[in-house]
């Protein structure tokens, strides 16, 4: 009896000690270093796809943490070895400031002016509000023009059947989803699913499956299921520039596989890896890519998508309220 | 009036503790014995799901069990079952962000009495439980909580010992749990719960659990100090609980300082003297 009550205590002192606890970092300067290099040798999952060699970044910012002297000199540094992964949904929160990447559309042309599109051309000032989405008709009335700049702006089935109906004598619909940054990727999928008339695959995601740079799980396949109680199926031209970002470029990805749409504009500015969040001792919060998302031929979105039709704004258009690209929308839709 | 109230309030836990009071058995009556305990606590949680940083708090914890002789004429063997409620709010040591935490355990098992010493008993057996929690975070970017969901197969003890006074006898307890064998959920590090919802991906969500990967200790110690009808309860409960999954360790660590009864709910039916012989408690 005894026997058994000796081992049952060096059981109950044993057992605690088979898992490991959690890595900690101090909150010092150089704990949160290594905390966030960690957090992104880790979490971030396009390390191997963008070639960054995360190890030789490290050597470099490390050699600089010396330098550091203030606390907005440590957050800069930090922002700055974050801003070498070249991704605008990786971010560095702290009390006074946020780190940011933009050169995915700073260093490209704008390809959008709101001042044109609610010019009398256009929109004009009486055009109609449901929720985030403004819509009228343009070209005489041939042409349903759609602005929806925040896939974080909600809509309903509701709305898009009003709206929808309100264009129902229209050839076609003009969608212009430029400068919008993104939002609810739940959004972009049910406003996508209006022009299916079938469950399309039309891409994958994958997930980190463990803290190499390249273990992701198997792919799963993303369907755009069909709307049950919409569906255009008239012509629809998708308007996109490198500010069509996020749930935008997955709106976009989608749409790609509608079958009477027309991608036309710039290049979308990407962000194809869904974002997650992680904290450092010191309370700052870091944000980054988790989860990259693929087209349905499995190529990277990251860097954004191609139109099918490439137009730039015309500055010569421009000095005449003409949005070069809803002209070319216009005539891409009158000849479908 | 005070009976009524009394009366009243052991219904009540009756109900809450869902077991049958009282059952004749061979003229003999088996009593179930209820331990209802309401305590503070302080909480550390570790989710790496939602942060690498440790969180601390303060909460609040609920706590009834039972427990029955299973037979009228084997005293050796018990049975009891036991409920634990904890809700509380934790905060990361910069204070940035919080993390609230609303969770419960619910746990029925079998034990064998053993009178190694005079005044001296030992309890050990088995018991199986549900583990469910739930965990907000303030500080969302696609994860903006996670849930704790486990069934866990434990070894338990428990040790009793009763100091004979002058007119009362005054009982140590030292209760232990560990968990063996079991089932847990844990989400994919990165995978929003919107996603395995909507993408039916269910892929390394359930996890075989063994000392390997979920390590353990609830421990309870209580002094029990017989009253005229009941028992008071002070106790201290610590659960020490750490597991791993999905290249993610997780701490869930709550110490809790505890005051309650423990009653024989027949005493409750209107009799201020002692049991009659025919009726058998597990506890004393």
């Amino acid at each position: 009896m005894k026997k058994r009550f000796r081992l049952l205590f060096l059981l109950v002192l044993i057992l605690p000690s088979c898992v490991e606890d959690p890595v900690t970092y101090p909150n010092t300067w150089q704990g949160n270093f290594d905390a966030l290099w960690n957090t992104i040798d880790q979490r971030y999952c396009y390390l191997d796809y963008k070639q960054i060699k995360w190890d030789s970044i490290h050597v470099v910012y490390q050699n600089r943490l010396s330098s550091v002297s203030t606390e907005i000199a440590f957050f800069d540094l930090m922002g700055s070895m974050l801003n070498e992964l070249k991704d605008g949904h990786v971010n560095l929160y702290s009390d006074f400031d946020v780190s940011r990447y933009w050169k995915w559309f700073e260093d490209y042309p704008s390809n959008f002016q709101a001042d044109i599109i609610y010019s009398l051309r256009y929109l004009g000032s009486n055009y109609r509000i449901s929720d985030g989405i403004r819509y009228g008709k343009i070209d005489g009335g041939d042409i349903g023009y759609i602005y929806y700049g925040d896939f974080s702006s909600a809509f309903s089935k509701s709305n898009l059947k009003n709206i929808f109906s309100y264009f129902s004598d229209c050839k076609g619909i003009i969608l212009d989803v430029r400068d919008n940054g993104g939002g609810y990727l739940t959004s972009a999928e049910s406003l996508a699913s209006c022009f299916f008339s079938v469950r399309t695959l039309t891409g994958y995601m994958v997930h980190k499956s463990g803290n190499g740079h390249s273990d992701f799980s198997k792919p799963i396949a993303l369907y755009t299921e069909k709307s049950d109680s919409l569906h255009w199926s008239k012509p629809v031209a998708v308007l996109t520039n490198r500010l069509s970002y996020s749930a935008t470029n997955s709106f976009v990805s989608q749409m790609k596989y509608a079958p009477n749409a027309t991608i036309i504009g710039d290049r979308t500015g990407g962000g194809g890896g869904l974002p997650m969040s992680n904290e450092l001792p010191n309370g700052w919060l870091v944000r980054f890519s988790a989860c990259p998302m693929f087209d349905a031929s499995m190529n990277h979105t990251e860097w954004g998508l191609a139109p099918d039709v490439k137009v730039d704004m015309l500055s010569t258009d421009i000095s005449k309220n003409i949005d070069t690209i809803i002209e070319q929308a216009i005539k891409t839709i009158k000849a479908s | 009036m005070y009976k009524g109230f009394w009366m009243a309030l052991g219904m009540a836990l009756g109900c809450i503790s869902g077991v049958v009071a009282q059952q004749q058995e061979d003229k003999k009556i088996l009593l179930t014995s209820v331990s209802t305990q309401f305590g503070w606590s302080i909480m550390d949680m570790n989710d790496a799901y939602l942060s690498d940083l440790p969180y601390r708090g303060y909460g609040l914890q609920f706590n009834n069990s039972t427990r029955r002789f299973l037979h009228s004429e084997n005293t050796r063997l018990s049975q009891r079952t036991d409920v634990v409620i904890n809700a509380g709010v934790a905060m990361n040591q910069p204070q940035s962000a919080s993390i609230s935490y609303c969770g419960g355990t619910f746990g029925y098992g079998l034990q064998v009495h053993y009178h190694p010493l005079p005044h001296f008993q030992v309890l050990i057996g088995g018991t199986m439980d549900a583990d469910l929690g739930v965990k907000g975070y303030s500080r969302n970017v696609n994860n903006a909580g996670n849930i704790d969901l486990a069934t866990n197969l434990n070894f338990a003890a428990t040790f009793r010992y009763d100091f004979p006074l002058w007119k009362r006898t005054l009982r140590i307890q030292a209760d232990f749990q560990t968990p063996l064998l079991g089932l847990m959920f844990v989400p994919i590090r990165g995978e929003s719960y919107s996603e395995i919802y909507y993408l039916h991906n269910y892929e390394n969500l359930i996890h075989l659990t063994s000392l390997h990967n979920k390590n353990g200790l609830n421990a309870r110690y209580l002094v029990q100090i017989p009253l005229r009808n009941s028992i008071l309860n002070l106790g201290l409960h610590t659960e020490y609980l750490k597991y791993a999954a999905n290249n993610m360790v997780f701490k869930r660590n709550i110490t809790s300082l505890q005051v309650g009864l423990t009653y024989d709910l027949v005493l409750f039916g209107g009799s201020k003297h002692p049991a009659p012989a025919e009726f058998i408690s597990s506890e004393w």
